[in-house]
């Protein structure tokens, strides 16, 4: 059976298959989860970040224009529906945001160290402990894989801030690497 | 802390470096061990970002989400069919309202085999009955509510079509 894209599936919907909204959900629910995961730091709020985006998404399927991808579209919503769950719970988002140059006094960074088994898991959980729009550019980039102009569409950042910020991020954990003296593990590699 | 080969690693893994740039790399490699391992370290990073865990979703979500979808589309409907009620209500009065005037308009005059209470009725409202019986015997009244009927029949039918609408789709949510 063919696999319908996402425009295909969009456009059944359009004509009245509702059901068939549930393909995009089923695609789209796991990576939409991972994101405001890390967002909100808590799978409660992260859930029903998640419902509300997908019905935001279905109220304004008809408003979606052809000119971007489903998925960057999509993100977009995502992304801003927990930036109102995190404003609406008055938490510092800006604090968590922009802390980046003091990387190095990361929280838990010596726990998460301990408890690794490898220098692999050890940088993954840390892309969790990085700040909020850190991590969420790296997810975006590495697990969602969208490009760099897509990214800056979803967080409504200039390419080259969002360029900047990708770097940093990818910086910060190579310098969290070399603090544990990974060097002889991926010399071998 | 900022190192000073960060703008070159960054470029590298990107694939973003010029004929001289890579040239750079190459002769840093061979002489600078400092920036060996922040390249080396730096590849370990991006090749290993890609397998960054998903996190799965609750297994009821899509549930939840299509429950929440039908319940919109519900309502939407419900709100549609409160003012299509009134609608409706509104053209029976006036189909009834019809109906007993072309009744009078038939029989105006009191006869003695009528029964004393529909006698009552007719006399006491005759006057008026009559002045609106000459407007609704007119041609022109005869083609309004012509239409009149048939647009009211049209609404009809996309009433009941929508409400077809309605049940199919909810069956198949």
């Amino acid at each position: 059976m063919k696999k319908l894209n996402d425009i295909e599936i969009i456009d059944s919907v359009l004509k009245g298959n509702e059901n068939d909204y549930t393909l995009i959900i089923e695609r789209y629910k796991d990576r939409a989860f991972s994101l405001l995961t890390n967002m909100l730091k808590n799978s409660m709020d992260a859930e029903e970040a998640l419902q509300d985006s997908f019905i935001k998404a279905y109220k304004s399927l008809s408003s979606f224009r052809r000119d971007s991808k489903f998925s960057t579209w999509f993100y977009k919503i995502v992304y801003n529906t927990g930036l109102t769950i995190v404003t609406g719970k008055k938490r510092n988002i800006l604090m968590q945001m922009s802390s980046i140059d003091d990387m190095y006094t990361l929280k838990d960074d010596d726990k998460v160290y301990s408890t690794s088994e490898n220098s692999k898991q050890y940088l993954l959980k840390m892309v969790d402990k990085l700040p909020v729009r850190n991590s969420l550019v790296l997810i975006l980039f590495y697990l969602d894989n969208l490009s760099l102009k897509e990214i800056s569409e979803v967080m409504d950042l200039s390419l080259v801030n969002t360029k900047v910020l990708l770097h940093r991020s990818r910086n910060i954990l190579r310098e969290l690497l070399i603090k544990h003296n990974y060097q002889e593990e991926y010399y071998e590699k | 802390m900022k190192n000073k080969y960060d703008e070159l690693v960054n470029k590298f893994v990107d694939n973003e470096l010029n004929s001289n740039e890579l040239n750079q790399v190459e002769e840093l490699v061979k002489s600078d061990d400092n920036f060996k391992l922040t390249l080396s370290s730096h590849k370990y990073v991006h090749e290993n970002l890609y397998d960054i865990p998903e996190k799965t979703a609750p297994y009821y979500t899509t549930e939840h989400i299509m429950r929440r979808i039908v319940e919109k589309v519900s309502d939407k409907y419900k709100k549609s069919y409160f003012f299509r009620g009134i609608v409706t209500t509104l053209v029976c009065i006036l189909i009834t309202f019809l109906f007993m005037l072309f009744f009078y308009g038939s029989n105006l005059e009191v006869t003695q085999e009528s029964s004393k209470i529909t006698d009552y009725i007719k006399v006491y409202t005759k006057p008026g009955i009559n002045y609106i019986h000459k407007i609704v015997i007119s041609d022109m009244f005869k083609t309004v509510s012509g239409l009149f009927s048939f647009i009211v029949l049209l609404g009809f039918y996309f009433s009941f079509n929508s409400y077809k609408e309605l049940k199919k789709r909810l069956k198949q949510l």
